[in-house]
């Protein structure tokens, strides 16, 4: 089971939940899937599975913070959530990987931007490009979530806090 | 053999065009066509699933179906005698059916219904009221319609009622009027 | 109607424009844009009547475009709309300033794309 450090001096509302919140709006809204939480055991099962992943990450940066967030999630999870979210055609050729990367990204953008809507207190925010890179498996130290009965896992990771950063 | 008729039965649909009765009930797992403007069809104990109307206003054509499940992977031998149960058998057979009595696509309003979680069993913590109202939009997507209006969620029971006269949906909880759509 | 869709992401892009080709409304044209500096290029080359942009953007955001439009004339009759993830307060009130129409946040679904273009249309 993977889990995420939270600096206590972050200064943003809602914590995990917030995240968790961002994540399930953005899949619903726009890609029609649904998001879950599960225990380790089935977490671990669920990633076997996978060889191929991608992991799309977006900096962040506010008057309060700034760092990254980072989204891993399987190839075949990204397909599904591309034909999802452009609505394709069974009858339509699959999506090049190009496409496939384009989407990851813009799905790790909109969380991004979703949490810090309501996490940074109205202050505005300003969002890098999303980089998108195959990966072999995802990384440790995020939020393990079920996206339509696929493993994804959501990490954030904070660059700047006011404080010293002191981790649990 | 069954002849048609009663095989249609044995499937769970209700495919109505030459109906008198004004009234149209039809059943969880159901669905239904009508052509003439004086009929409603209506369905009642939505929980979870979903009602899926639609309305041709140039042909005349109003359809609704009840479908309870989203996929019909978890169950393929009820799918096949029940495709109206799930939403990706259950939608194209609706509009498939549709079309032959006049129904187009680009003309036809939909609109959806349903979807809660109204009670603690096994399937409100499953969430399928949720899980209903993805799938009906992902496949109007993936299919090029749009959905005009929608009720969805929440933790009643809705009964619907479609004019064919006009497409008007009108969503009850009991003899409650909750919405007109 | 011509229209400018303005988003460093292609599949967004592609997104709003199948939404766009499902509408009843008369759309002439439909051109597109990675960011703000190369919406001017097509700006200055077209006469465009409905704007999406997205806010955080490589090269040019949306707020500078829509600044930079705003100190021009001949683009007053243009109507804005920002497509945007960012909801906060403080955007949405420099978003008031720059004469935008819409401010539609992401996400969103299909059919919020639909109304947003029958209310500019």
């Amino acid at each position: 089971m993977y889990s995420m450090k939270w600096p206590e001096s972050a200064p943003m509302r809602g914590g995990l939940e917030a995240v968790i919140g961002a994540v399930s709006d953005v899949a619903e809204r726009s890609f029609f899937a649904m998001v879950e939480s599960c225990d380790g055991d089935r977490f671990a099962e669920l990633t076997a599975a996978h060889r191929d992943w991608l992991s799309a990450s977006v900096s962040f940066d506010e008057p309060g913070c700034a760092g990254m967030v980072t989204c891993h999630l399987p190839m075949l999870l990204a397909e599904r959530l591309f034909d999802a979210f452009t609505g394709r055609d069974p009858d339509e050729p699959p999506a090049d990987v190009a496409e496939v990367h384009d989407l990851v990204g813009e799905f790790a953008n909109m969380i991004c931007g979703s949490w810090l809507t309501r996490a940074a207190n109205d202050r505005t925010f300003t969002l890098g490009r999303p980089e998108v890179r195959p990966s072999a498996e995802p990384v440790a130290g995020g939020l393990s979530l079920v996206v339509d009965e696929q493993p994804c896992v959501v990490a954030v990771a904070f660059t700047r806090v006011p404080e010293a950063v002191t981790s649990r | 053999m069954m002849p048609p008729a009663v095989a249609a039965r044995s499937v769970a649909t209700v495919v109505a065009p030459a109906a008198t009765e004004a009234r149209v009930v039809v059943g969880i797992g159901e669905f239904a066509v009508v052509t003439r403007p004086e009929q409603t069809i209506v369905t009642h104990a939505l929980g979870s699933c979903i009602a899926v109307c639609l309305f041709d206003p140039v042909a005349g054509v109003a359809a609704m179906l009840h479908f309870l499940l989203p996929e019909s992977a978890i169950n393929q031998e009820r799918a096949r005698l029940q495709p109206a149960a799930f939403a990706d058998t259950g939608i194209p057979l609706l509009f498939q059916t549709a079309y032959h009595y006049g129904l187009e696509k680009k003309r036809t309003i939909v609109k959806l219904a349903g979807g809660a979680e109204v009670s603690e069993t096994s399937g409100a913590s499953l969430q399928i009221g949720k899980r209903n109202a993805l799938a009906a939009k992902n496949l109007m997507w993936r299919n090029g319609v749009l959905v005009k209006s929608h009720d969805v969620g929440g933790h009643v029971a809705r009964t619907v009622h479609l004019s064919a006269r006009d497409g008007r949906l009108q969503v009850f909880n009991g003899r409650e009027l909750l919405k007109e759509l | 109607m011509r229209i400018l869709i303005v988003d460093d992401s292609a599949m967004m892009r592609k997104m709003i424009r199948r939404v766009f080709a499902l509408v009843d409304v008369p759309i002439d044209e439909i051109h597109e844009a990675g960011n703000g500096a190369e919406a001017m290029e097509v700006l200055d080359l077209h006469d465009i009547d409905v704007l999406l942009t997205d806010i955080n953007m490589p090269v040019m955001t949306g707020t500078e475009l829509l600044r930079e439009i705003a100190r021009q004339p001949r683009w007053r009759h243009m109507r804005r709309v920002i497509i945007s993830t960012d909801g906060s307060a403080a955007r949405r009130d420099e978003a008031a300033g720059l004469d935008v129409r819409c401010y539609l946040e992401k996400p969103f679904s299909p059919e919020v794309i639909r109304d947003v273009l029958n209310e500019v249309a």
